[in-house]
C-alpha cells in the first residue's frame, strides 16, 4: 500500500474494479473476503481521509501498515 | 507701470470667458484617475485622459453630495459597478472656474450605457485575445480532483467573503476536513491585477500539491469587477498548473476571470459548497460502494448458501433414498431370513445326519467289511490250521507207520536189544570201554552186562 497521498480517484477506481468482479461473478467465495477486506480498507481510507487530520490520517496509515 | 490686472480680476475674466463659452454643460469621455467622497457626501474625482500610462489631459471634477447619490445609484445599478478609479465614462458636466479653486467640471450626470458598452468592448477585446491566443479554455482542460480538500484561496483576509467561504468549508455537515492556504491579494481597486497574478505566483513557488485554487472576492457586492476582466489575470489562470475556481461574484454576466476559470461560481459561499458537494459525492460513492459490497456480499453468500442447501437436500433425499432402499432390502433379508435360517438349520441337521448315518453306515460297512475280512481271515486259519492239522496228522499218521515200522519193541520182538550207557542209547562200541556197565534192553526185560 502506498505509504501516503493515496489518490481518491485511484481508490474509488479499484472499488468499483472490485464490486464489478463481485458482480460479474469473478470472484469465487474463497477470494471473496479478501476481496472485500481490500474493499473496505479503501473505503476506510478515503473516509478518514477525507474526514480526519492530517495526522489522524497519519496513524491511521500506520495502523494499515502494521496489519 | 504697465496696466495690468488683479489676479482675482483675471480669474473673473476667465471666468466670464468661459461662462461666455460654456452656457450649457458638456459630455466628455474621461478616465476617472481618483474618486474620493468627503465629509458632506460630495465626491472629487481627477479625471484623465490616457494611452496606456501617458497622460494626454487631466482635470478635477466635483459632484455634489445629492446629485452623486443619484448618479451613483443609477450607475451601479446599470454596470453593477461602484463608481471608482479606472473606469471610463461619459459625464455631462458643467465647467466651473472658481478664482481660488481653479478650473473644475461639476458632474450633472453619467450615461452609465456608455461605461457599460465599454467595459464590454473592452471585454470584447480581452475575451478575442485569449481565443486567438488558445488561452480561454485552458485552465478547463485540468480535471478537478475527485475530491477538492487541498485549497490555496486568493482573497483578503477578514473580508466578508472569505469568512463566509471559511466557515461553509469548515462547518459542513458531512464533518469533511479541507485544508485551506490564504494568499492575500487586495480584491478591489486598482491594485487587484498585478496582486492577483502575483498571489498566483506565489501559490505556484509554495511547491504545494493543490487540488485547486479559489478566487473569491472578499467583500460584498459593490466593488468593481473591472480588474477580473483584466487580460493579465486572464492570461495567468489560462496558463495556470492547478483549476482555479472562481467566486468574485457579479449580478450581470460573467467576468473574464470567470469564462478562463475551470469552473465560475456565482458568491464565495457556492464555491465552498462546491468543494464540499464534490467530497461529499465521494462519500456518498464510498457508502454507496459499501452498500453495494455489502449487497453483493450477502447475495453471493445467500447464493452460496442456497446452493449448500440444496446439495444438502439432494443429498438428504439420496441418503434418505438409499436408507429407503438399505432398509427395504434388510427388511426383505430379514423376512426371508428366519425362514433360511431354519432352512439352514435344517439343512445342517440333514447335513449332519446325513453326515452321521454316512459316517455310521461307512463304519458299519468298514466293520462290516472288517469282519468279512475277519471271517475271511479265521477262515482262512482255520482251513489252514485244518490243513496244518491234515498234513500233521498224515505226517502223524506216515511217522506212526514209520514208528510202527521202526518201532523197537517190533525190533525188539525180532530179538533186537538196545544198549544203554548210563541211560542213553549208544550207537557205537567206542563209547563205552571195558569195565563199563551197560545195560541191555530185550522185548521182555533187559540184561545189566559188563564191557570186556
Amino acid at each position: 500500500m502506498a505509504k501516503k497521498g493515496i489518490k481518491y480517484s485511484d481508490a474509488l477506481e479499484e472499488l468499483s474494479g472490485i464490486v464489478d468482479k463481485i458482480d460479474n461473478e469473478e470472484v469465487d467465495v474463497d477470494e471473496l473476503s479478501e476481496n472485500v477486506k481490500k474493499a473496505l480498507t479503501l473505503i476506510k481510507l478515503c473516509k478518514t481521509k477525507l474526514q480526519k487530520t492530517e495526522e489522524e490520517v497519519q496513524q491511521v496509515l500506520k495502523e494499515l501498515d502494521e496489519i | 507701470m504697465n496696466e495690468h490686472l488683479s489676479l482675482s480680476e483675471l480669474n473673473g475674466l476667465i471666468r466670464e470667458a468661459l461662462e461666455i463659452n460654456f452656457v450649457e454643460g458638456v459630455w466628455v469621455v474621461a478616465e476617472i484617475a481618483s474618486l474620493r467622497t468627503a465629509g458632506a457626501g460630495h465626491a472629487y474625482l481627477e479625471l484623465v485622459e490616457k494611452e496606456g500610462n501617458k497622460v494626454h489631459a487631466k482635470i478635477r471634477a466635483n459632484c455634489w453630495s445629492f446629485t452623486y447619490r443619484q448618479i451613483a445609484s443609477e450607475f451601479f445599478r446599470t454596470t453593477g459597478q461602484t463608481l471608482d478609479a479606472g473606469l471610463k465614462i461619459l459625464l455631462y458636466a458643467e465647467l466651473s472656474f472658481h478664482e481660488v479653486f481653479g478650473l473644475s467640471l461639476n458632474i450633472k450626470g453619467i450615461d452609465s450605457a456608455y461605461t457599460l458598452g465599454d467595459m464590454a468592448r473592452r471585454k470584447q477585446e480581452v475575451i478575442e485575445r485569449l481565443t486567438k491566443e488558445r488561452l480561454i479554455s485552458q485552465n478547463k482542460t485540468l480535471d478537478l480532483p475527485l475530491v477538492i480538500q487541498n485549497v490555496a484561496v486568493i482573497s483578503s483576509e477578514g473580508a466578508a467573503g472569505y469568512e463566509d467561504f471559511m466557515q461553509q468549508l469548515s462547518n459542513n455537515e458531512y464533518g469533511i476536513r479541507f485544508y485551506t492556504d490564504l494568499y492575500q491579494s487586495s480584491m478591489q481597486g486598482e491594485k487587484t491585477s498585478t496582486q492577483v497574478t502575483s498571489a498566483l505566483l506565489n501559490i505556484q513557488s509554495a511547491g504545494k500539491d493543490y487540488d485547486a485554487v479559489v478566487i473569491i472576492r472578499g467583500g460584498g457586492s459593490n466593488i468593481d469587477l473591472n480588474a477580473f476582466d483584466s487580460y493579465d489575470i486572464a492570461k495567468a489562470i489560462a496558463l495556470y498548473q492547478f483549476p482555479v475556481l472562481s467566486g468574485i461574484g457579479h449580478e450581470r454576466d460573467e467576468s473574464v476571470v470567470d469564462i478562463v476559470s475551470n469552473q465560475a461560481f456565482k458568491t464565495p459561499t457556492a464555491v465552498a459548497q462546491f468543494i464540499i458537494d464534490t467530497a461529499a459525492d465521494l462519500l456518498y460513492n464510498l457508502d454507496q460502494f459499501k452498500q453495494e459490497l455489502k449487497d453483493l456480499v450477502e447475495n453471493k453468500v445467500a447464493e452460496e448458501k442456497h446452493g449448500m442447501e440444496r446439495m444438502v437436500t439432494v443429498l438428504e433425499r439420496q441418503g434418505y433414498e438409499m436408507i429407503q432402499k438399505q432398509k427395504e432390502l434388510l427388511t426383505r433379508t430379514h423376512q426371508s431370513l428366519p425362514l433360511s435360517a431354519k432352512e439352514m438349520l435344517q439343512g445342517k441337521r440333514e447335513l449332519l445326519s446325513s453326515l452321521f448315518s454316512k459316517v455310521s453306515e461307512g463304519v458299519l460297512t468298514e466293520l462290516k467289511e472288517k469282519d468279512k475280512d475277519l471271517l475271511r481271515v479265521a477262515f482262512k486259519i482255520k482251513s489252514k490250521i485244518q490243513e496244518i492239522i491234515k498234513d500233521e496228522q498224515q505226517e502223524l499218521v506216515q511217522k506212526e507207520q514209520f514208528v510202527r515200522l521202526n518201532d523197537p519193541v517190533r525190533l525188539l520182538e525180532k530179538g533186537y536189544s538196545l544198549t544203554y550207557f548210563k541211560g542213553k542209547i549208544i550207537k557205537s562200541s567206542g563209547k563205552v570201554k571195558s569195565g563199563d556197565e551197560i545195560e541191555l534192553k530185550l522185548k521182555t526185560g533187559s540184561i545189566k552186562a559188563e564191557v570186556k
